[in-house]
């Protein structure tokens, strides 16, 4: 009992109690419960809410300790700054040599280049018409028309070849002369073959037997031909006599100063130079971030010339003239922080917490900068192969574009649905496999194409074997419209494992538009989604014929149920862009059918896949591609044009081995 | 001479060890009840919806908030960000860490367009392990 009066028994009842008093006030009082033990302060924010915030006091910090700490962080956010400004101009680097390559090869090429590009035209043209003359019954009844756009294949194709060589090497005035008999001799062909595709129009025209327009879409694509072949006659002759020379034996083809050989591309290359160690160094953080900007700025001209130049190049324009047409994109550079960040004198807790603050700020925008740059440059990369590998050579890389560009004309060519029979095939796999291993051959990554094996089928236009110019029939594939509507799935992911198979539809979208739709040609008038797939930006669209404003754009979500999509602010006479990506499990051979109203333009991985240019309605089964996927995910962009009345677009994709098993 | 009754207590002197040990009783009392607010990355402006029927879940500081208020902005944890910006970071969180459990905070008012972007986005990405945060008077 003597513990019961020890002063520590004491203490343990009387806090004991306590304990258990609060305990029950607490339990029973919720407000006591949830009480902060803090001054609660009412602040308004950036956004002028008034908000409730907990005020914590601090001890205040001196102003010897303050510098200090100001001090520290700006070391470590310039360490970030540093990282940053690196980053930026690596990519850089390497978007400007591909521009400079680009521009060189623009500017570059004389006039026998530019020939051999026009022969290479017409190479891939006269296959074209080949294939259709053959297939197109009504035609290929016409004497000698099979036979005769068989010659032209061969003559072009020979001509081509040859053009190629001269272009290249030195040539006697003899061969000029030579090279002109024969190019007459192919225009003139074409010419007798044109003239019969457009009498046989006419007649059937008169008797309206023109089943599903076909005879007139080729005899308009005869006509593009004749006026290529003009133009390419046109071209020879004022090569050949502007350039005869004095002495016969004189070289017509004036050879080029040869560039000396470099081993690295950066050594002779016109590229911004990259800052010194030393020069960041000294730089203050201020000056670091101006830097930063300005290498975000430098990266979005840089890119903008690139575009260009491959505008110029596909459109056979001058390089000017593309700088115009191409859209410029432009960085959010950040805010303006110059001023804030050179006031590194923190004197009291206030200018120390706007000091941090700047600094925050600009780390986080130098962050998105050089994120948009190495995005840009992947863009531009992803088309080019790996420049910025130190061992990688210039001849090497400008070899990569020429292909590439190569690889661009023929799926264009094979892309285009004029004149070619409903359901038609396609087969763009060899295609677009050479295209991604130019982007990948340099990199190491083999993108595993390799366990690919791609069994060309011989009847395409363009297929590689050797013995397709005796193709007569093409693939067709019909397709059971009712049925596809009820059976394909939405999705865009092409996972082997998913549980049911067949036609998947593109259900989810980012729509933008409408802009004006050009009178003419409207294909060779690009709007920025076509240089540059960005989401957050807005731009300036089509007059709003209520209004008689123009309307501002912006990309607009859209996930729908419905086979057919229906852009957002629909309005006659306007184009449309529509952007997705699609996820595929590995390199994967799909059967992709698009099909709009009206007119439509489809881009895989920047790689134009379907071309429609008739203002046809929508049919599911318009035509179809075999196309590649490569592993991961693909982007897939669709332009589409409304005529005068509704607008709805559709892609859907199947996987080919489905297909077969069918 | 008669000794001194209060002789003892000329040492008479507080003794601190049991105001010691009361006050490290009261102490340990308030650490164990009290509950430490958490830097959840919060949006402090939304309104979250309330549910019945939702999950106790503790929030985790390893979760990735996004948050969407009720004008249909976005939010990557805690701060404002664009949904091309959002597409970007999500391409960067498959890559590194695809099982990372994500917390999606909405307003009572949020658009609902654009919480069926987000979440499809999210799918896309094959980021599943999603949550929707709604109000819980325990944690909030």
């Amino acid at each position: 009992m003597r513990f019961l009066r020890t002063p520590l028994f004491v203490a343990l009842l009387i806090s004991t109690a306590g304990a258990t008093i609060l305990s029950v006030l607490l339990y029973l009082n919720e407000d006591w419960r949830r009480t902060t033990y803090a001054i609660i302060e009412e602040i308004t924010n950036e956004d002028g809410e008034k908000v409730k915030r907990v005020k914590v006091e601090r001890p205040k910090p001196n102003r010897e300790q303050i510098e200090e700490i100001a001090r520290n962080r700006e070391k470590k956010k310039r360490e970030e700054l540093k990282e940053k400004v690196r980053e930026l101009e690596e990519s850089l680097t390497e978007i400007e040599i591909v521009a400079e390559l680009r521009r060189e090869e623009v500017d570059g090429t004389d006039d026998w280049d530019r020939l051999a590009t026009l022969a290479f035209e017409i190479e891939l043209m006269s296959k074209t018409m080949n294939q259709r003359v053959s297939e197109v019954e009504a035609l290929a009844q016409i004497p000698y028309s099979v036979s005769g756009s068989l010659r032209i294949r061969e003559v072009a194709t020979r001509n081509a070849e040859e053009i190629r060589q001269l272009a290249e090497e030195e040539i006697t005035l003899e061969q000029a002369f030579g090279q002109l008999g024969n190019s007459h001799e192919m225009v003139a062909l074409m010419n007798i073959l044109g003239e019969m595709i457009e009498e046989k129009y006419r007649e059937l025209r008169k008797e309206k037997k023109d089943r599903g327009n076909m005879v007139r879409d080729i005899n308009k694509v005869s006509g593009q031909f004749m006026e290529l072949g003009e133009e390419y006659l046109v071209a020879l002759e004022e090569l050949v006599y502007g350039f005869v020379p004095e002495e016969a034996e004189f070289a017509l083809h004036e050879e080029m100063e040869e560039p000396e050989p470099e081993d690295l591309l950066s050594d002779f290359m016109d590229t911004t130079e990259p800052l010194t160690d030393e020069e960041l160094e000294a730089m203050s953080t201020s000056e670091m971030y101006e830097t930063i900007q300005d290498l975000a700025t430098a990266v979005d001209e840089s890119f903008a010339e690139n575009r260009a130049a491959e505008l110029a190049a596909a459109e056979n324009i001058s390089f000017e003239e593309a700088q115009d047409k191409v859209f410029k994109p432009e960085t959010d550079t950040g805010p303006e922080l110059g001023e804030a960040l050179a006031a590194n004198d923190p004197s009291d807790l206030e200018s120390f917490e706007s000091f941090n603050e700047a600094l925050d700020q600009a780390t986080r925008a130098a962050e998105i900068m050089a994120r948009t740059a190495a995005n840009r440059s992947s863009q531009i990369m992803g088309e080019s192969g790996e420049a910025g590998s130190e061992t990688r050579q210039a001849e090497a890389l400008q070899e990569a574009l020429q292909q590439r560009s190569r690889i661009r004309s023929e799926m264009s060519m094979l892309a285009s649905n004029d004149g070619r029979q409903q359901g038609n095939v396609q087969d763009m796999r060899q295609l677009m496999a050479n295209s991604y291993s130019l982007s990948s051959s340099q990199s190491g990554d083999s993108l595993g194409l390799d366990g690919v094996t791609l069994q060309m089928s011989s009847n395409t236009d363009l297929s590689q074997g050797g013995d397709s110019k005796t193709s007569s029939k093409t693939n067709t594939v019909r397709l059971s419209q009712n049925k596809v509507l009820r059976q394909a799935i939405p999705g865009r992911r092409l996972d082997m494992s998913a549980g049911r198979k067949g036609w998947i539809f593109l259900d989810t979208w980012y729509v933008i538009g409408p802009w004006d739709r050009p009178k003419t040609n409207s294909f060779d008038t690009p709007f920025p989604p076509e240089t540059l797939i960005d989401l957050d930006a807005e731009y300036v669209g089509k007059v709003n014929p209520k209004t008689g404003e123009p309307l501002d754009l912006e990309w607009r979500f859209v996930q729908t149920e419905n086979i057919r999509i229906n852009p957002p602010d629909e309005i006659g006479d306007s184009v449309y862009y529509a952007f997705t990506e699609v996820f595929s499990e590995k390199a994967m051979e799909v059967m992709i059918a698009v099909a709009s109203d009206d007119i439509a333009k489809l881009w895989i991985n920047d790689l134009v896949v379907w071309q429609d240019e008739g203002l046809s309605s929508w049919r599911l089964d318009e035509g179809f591609r075999r196309i590649l996927l490569r592993p991961g995910y693909n982007t897939v962009l669709i332009r589409v044009e409304n005529g005068p009345a509704v607008c709805y677009f559709s892609v859907l994709m199947c996987p080919a081995e489905i297909l077969a098993s069918q | 001479m008669p000794k001194n009754a209060y002789e003892q207590d000329e040492d008479v002197a507080l003794n601190m060890s049991p105001l010691i040990d009361c006050v490290f009783l009261l102490l340990i009392f308030f650490l164990v009840t009290t509950m430490l607010k958490k830097d959840r990355k919060e949006v402090e402006h939304l309104n979250l919806p309330i549910s019945r029927s939702s999950l106790e879940v503790p929030p985790d500081d390893s979760m990735l908030a996004i948050a969407i208020d009720a004008e249909g902005e976005v939010y990557y944890e805690g701060e404002e960000i664009t949904v091309g910006q959002l597409l970007e970071e999500l391409k960067v969180i498959e890559v590194n860490d695809p099982d990372r459990r994500i917390r999606l905070d909405t307003d009572e008012n949020t658009p609902f367009f654009r919480f069926v972007e987000i979440l499809d986005a999210l799918s896309f990405r094959n980021l599943r392990n999603v949550g929707v945060r709604t109000y819980h008077e325990k944690f909030d």
